[in-house]
């Protein structure tokens, strides 16, 4: 087991290192002069380019990119704001709880209503209750995040006034964007477990159990509920990949200042180093919480555990 | 069965509950400023239920205010960016301020300034200017401040300022490269003055920890997200905040004990914020927006007269289908600059030069010689006799700009009504502002510059002096513009007779077409009655008129 959890890790660094080639190679090439976002569009020629000249704009590809990975993987340090001048390792570590709750928030939203509204659907299949969870599903899964953040925002915060529509520092704060967030992994996790449950349920060990008298709430819960899980568990990595992404427009429509602002910030000032720490530090994430749901499968599913222990028996 | 469908039902009701309802209707009103709490963040959101009035009687007086930026860095010579220019003015202050309107240079941290010679002025600061850290400003931090500016490079426009040097402990002497005194006001303007022993006691060069003469510190702040004002006490400008006392009297103004500052990017949540008491103040709202509170009478919409105009910069260089006279001519005569201001609300000025009405130097007499009125068949006549032959014509236009954008497709709309094919390329803002002087990329650019007059605008744009290829931004070399523009650099030709000059031939050949100036729109509560602004109508919140009783 922990020969594979080292394995895992390991193969993070060359995911990482890729993705940090990558966005540092589609930044060089994007159009955009952060001189000039910082000078201004009156600024002259020769301004800018005694601007670019101490940013390091003008060293050629290989130049930039060896110094970038020797600061971010050897200093670990993804250096200073061309605009604010601040560390971004410091603006990450202050952003990152709040994105991180936000998205975290969403997941167990998103499995709270998601996994329930599925098995329901599932139970009852072809049922008035299976037409209502699926259009639900149906919905989030179409409906855009910001265009459901709007509606959220005009109906609870501007309609009803029941709850706050921009910040951050309250529990409160966080409710909107939470279910705007969420719904569309809400939605995936739906459909997911619908149709795992519904593999399960007419499975031969299903209808044995229920031959042997068993009730249907120990069959569902007991016996079907956890083999559906697992690519439930699979959908739940992933749903987290897709809420760390939309935290870019979920923190932009309710202003909070989580890495997703951050970055859509860096994007529009051509603040290529904090977008670059950005995406590098939400990749570092991601693969993470890739390796955690793995993880997970051994505890959900014990015949996966015994392959672990079996690989290594072998050995 | 039944009793799985009735706890999973419960189990639904329960969180949605929970995550719906459960959580709102928070009363708690807004938190003061705390410097113990450990955060360094505003709270822009207590209130859920609309409250257009005012603060608390007692404690202290607080704004809230939503921008579409806030600062990032708070260091005084930083670059330029939205977000700093919501805060700065009321965080540092420079030596003088030029009114745009009026020319009139006015006095901040400067008592009297002379012009000892064509481009040589003696600057005389007040003697009792103290920072918040309590020392003394002298010429030596005036001195330092410049040299300063000049060394980071992060502004633009320093490069008129020759050099500094100290006359006397309160008074400066300052070299400039151009004897134009709209280039000395303007360049020294941008300059934020703090004093060199607190900039060296900074572990930052004050990027997060400003130390200024300005009536207002930073308290709390998260950059790029919010910010909180607080008002010095023992202010030593206090006396100066009086409008009898002192021109730039906005500028030493505590009217206001705490300001709030809260970024919200998307206008229509600004619009949001104000209607549900969230904010006091949404400012530079777009006008769509703005609209929407125009007739609600618990609003204010402060409507503030920009000097940035709606221009055309056409591509006049031999690539460009645009060389042609006549076209240009034809594409002026083919607008109907009204419509187009109308398409956008019908807000603003009109302009009748390659430039905003609303500049000094701007004649009025103008107004009646007309400035391309619109033609129909005037523009078709000209597009016959010129040598245009269905070439696109490439309007490159910023997508950041709604506005901007709905120029764009109504000068299309006239250009295609007249035979010429127009296409608009769009490009985000950042990559507008890289690539708006690549002749390559466009023939006409939709375009908005901040400048102080018209002579400064004819020659960031129009002059080829100083450009290594010879050609102006709009791609060509005219000795005779270059005649008349230089006119306009020096203090002796610098007449109302060479400014006309220059505009007649500007006009005639077309060379670039303005439309109408901008207006912003600022929306608040009852609780703010007036907006006031620094001479560039960024806010200067200690000066804005408060109804307390609202």
């Amino acid at each position: 087991m922990w020969r594979y959890v080292l394995k895992r890790l390991l193969w993070m660094i060359p995911v990482v290192l890729g993705v940090t080639i990558l966005i540092f190679t589609i930044l060089y090439f994007v159009p955009g002069d952060p001189a000039q976002t910082i000078l201004g569009s009156d600024a002259t020629p020769e301004e800018l380019q005694a601007k670019r000249e101490e940013l390091g704009l003008d060293d050629p590809y290989f130049v930039r990119l060896g110094r970038y990975l020797k600061d971010v993987y050897i200093n670990f340090d993804f250096g200073r704001s061309y605009i604010s001048n601040q560390s971004i390792t410091q603006e990450l570590m202050a952003r990152f709880p709040r994105t991180l709750a936000l998205c975290l928030a969403s997941m167990i939203v998103a499995m709270l209503i998601g996994i329930p509204l599925g098995v329901n659907a599932a139970v009852h299949q072809g049922s008035a209750w299976d037409t209502i969870s699926m259009v639900i599903a149906l919905l989030g899964v179409s409906m855009p995040t910001f265009w459901v953040a709007q509606l959220l925002v005009m109906l609870f915060a501007l309609k009803l006034g029941w709850l706050p529509p921009v910040g951050y520092q309250n529990f409160s704060n966080y409710v909107l964007p939470c279910i705007a967030n969420a719904f569309n992994g809400l939605a995936m996790q739906a459909r997911q477990m619908r149709s795992g449950m519904l593999e399960v349920i007419h499975s031969d060990y299903i209808t044995t159990a229920r031959a042997k008298g068993l009730s249907e709430r120990k069959v569902i819960f007991r016996h079907a509920l956890p083999n559906a899980l697992i690519p439930v568990v699979t959908v739940a990595g992933t749903t987290f990949g897709k809420m760390l992404g939309s935290t870019v427009v979920i923190e932009s429509v309710f202003s909070i200042p989580g890495i997703g602002g951050y970055m859509i910030n860096g994007v529009n000032a051509r603040d290529y180093t904090v977008v670059q720490a950005c995406v590098i530090f939400l990749a570092i994430f991601f693969s993470i919480i890739m390796l955690l749901v793995d993880l997970m499968y051994s505890a959900i599913d014990p015949r996966i555990k015994a392959q672990y222990t079996r690989k290594r028996g072998r050995r | 069965m039944k009793k799985a469908k009735k706890y999973l039902a419960i189990l639904l009701i329960l969180v949605m509950v929970l995550a719906l309802a459960a959580c709102g209707g928070n009363k708690e009103q807004p938190k003061t400023p705390d410097a113990s709490n450990g955060g360094n963040v505003a709270d822009p959101s207590t209130s859920s239920k609309p409250d257009t009035s005012k603060p608390e009687d007692s404690g202290p007086k607080k704004v809230r205010i939503a921008v579409t930026d806030v600062a990032s860095n708070v260091s005084p010579w930083a670059g330029t960016a939205t977000g700093r220019h919501m805060i700065i003015y009321n965080l540092y202050q420079p030596l003088l301020e030029r009114d745009k309107p009026t020319g009139e240079i006015k006095g901040i941290l400067m008592d009297k300034y002379e012009k000892v010679s064509a481009n040589t002025y003696h600057v005389t600061i007040h003697d009792n200017i103290y920072d918040g850290e309590n020392n003394h400003v002298t010429a030596d931090d005036v001195i330092f401040s410049i040299e300063m500016a000049i060394k980071e490079g992060n502004i633009s426009g320093l490069k008129f300022i020759d050099s500094a040097k100290k006359v006397d402990d309160y008074t400066v002497e300052i070299v400039m490269k151009s004897e134009m005194d709209y280039q000395f006001a303007s360049s020294v303007g941008m300059i934020n003055i703090v004093t060199k022993a607190a900039y060296e006691a900074s572990p930052d060069g004050m990027s997060t920890t400003p130390v200024s003469t300005a009536p207002y510190e930073l308290t709390e702040w998260s950059p790029g997200t919010s910010a909180i004002l607080t008002a010095k006490k023992d202010y030593w400008g206090a006396e100066l905040a009086d409008p009898s006392v002192k021109s730039a009297w906005h500028w030493f103004a505590q009217d206001i004990d705490v300001a709030e500052y809260t970024k919200i990017s998307e206008p229509s949540q600004m619009s949001i914020a104000l209607e549900t008491g969230t904010i006091d103040i949404a400012l530079f709202l777009t006008q769509n927006e703005a609209e929407r509170f125009m007739s609600n009478p618990d609003y204010n919409v402060h409507e503030i007269q920009d000097t940035l105009a709606y221009n055309l910069f056409f591509n006049c260089g031999d690539n460009s289908v645009l060389s042609d006279k006549k076209l240009r001519q034809a594409i002026c005569y083919a607008i109907d600059a009204e419509a187009v201001r109308q398409a956008n609300g019908g807000y603003g000025t009109m302009c009748y030069t390659f430039g905003s009405s609303e500049f000094v130097d701007n004649d009025p007499s103008w107004k009646n010689e007309g400035y391309y009125e619109y033609d129909r068949d005037a523009a078709e006549q000209l597009v016959k006799d010129s040598n245009y032959n269905g070439e696109v014509v490439r309007i490159m236009v910023s997508s950041a700009d709604s506005m901007r954008t709905t120029v764009a497709e109504v000068v299309q709309g006239f250009l295609l009504d007249v035979g010429i094919n127009a296409q608009i390329d769009p490009y985000d803002s950042a990559t507008f502002a890289a690539n708006k002087y690549d002749e390559t990329l466009y023939d006409i650019r939709v375009d908005t510059n901040s400048f102080e007059c018209l002579a400064d605008l004819w020659n960031q744009f129009l002059s080829a002096e100083g450009h290594k290829d010879g050609k102006n931004y709009g791609h060509f070399y005219d000795e005779t513009l270059q005649g008349l523009l230089d006119n306009l650099t020096k203090a002796d030709t610098y007449t109302p007779e060479n400014i006309k000059a220059a505009h007649e031939y500007i006009k005639e050949n077309a060379f670039a077409y303005s439309l109408y100036s901008k207006v912003n729109f600022h929306v608040s509560t009852k609780f703010v009655e007036e907006y006031v602004g620094t001479a560039k109508l960024y806010p200067n919140v200690g000066a804005w008129g408060y109804n307390f009783s609202a």
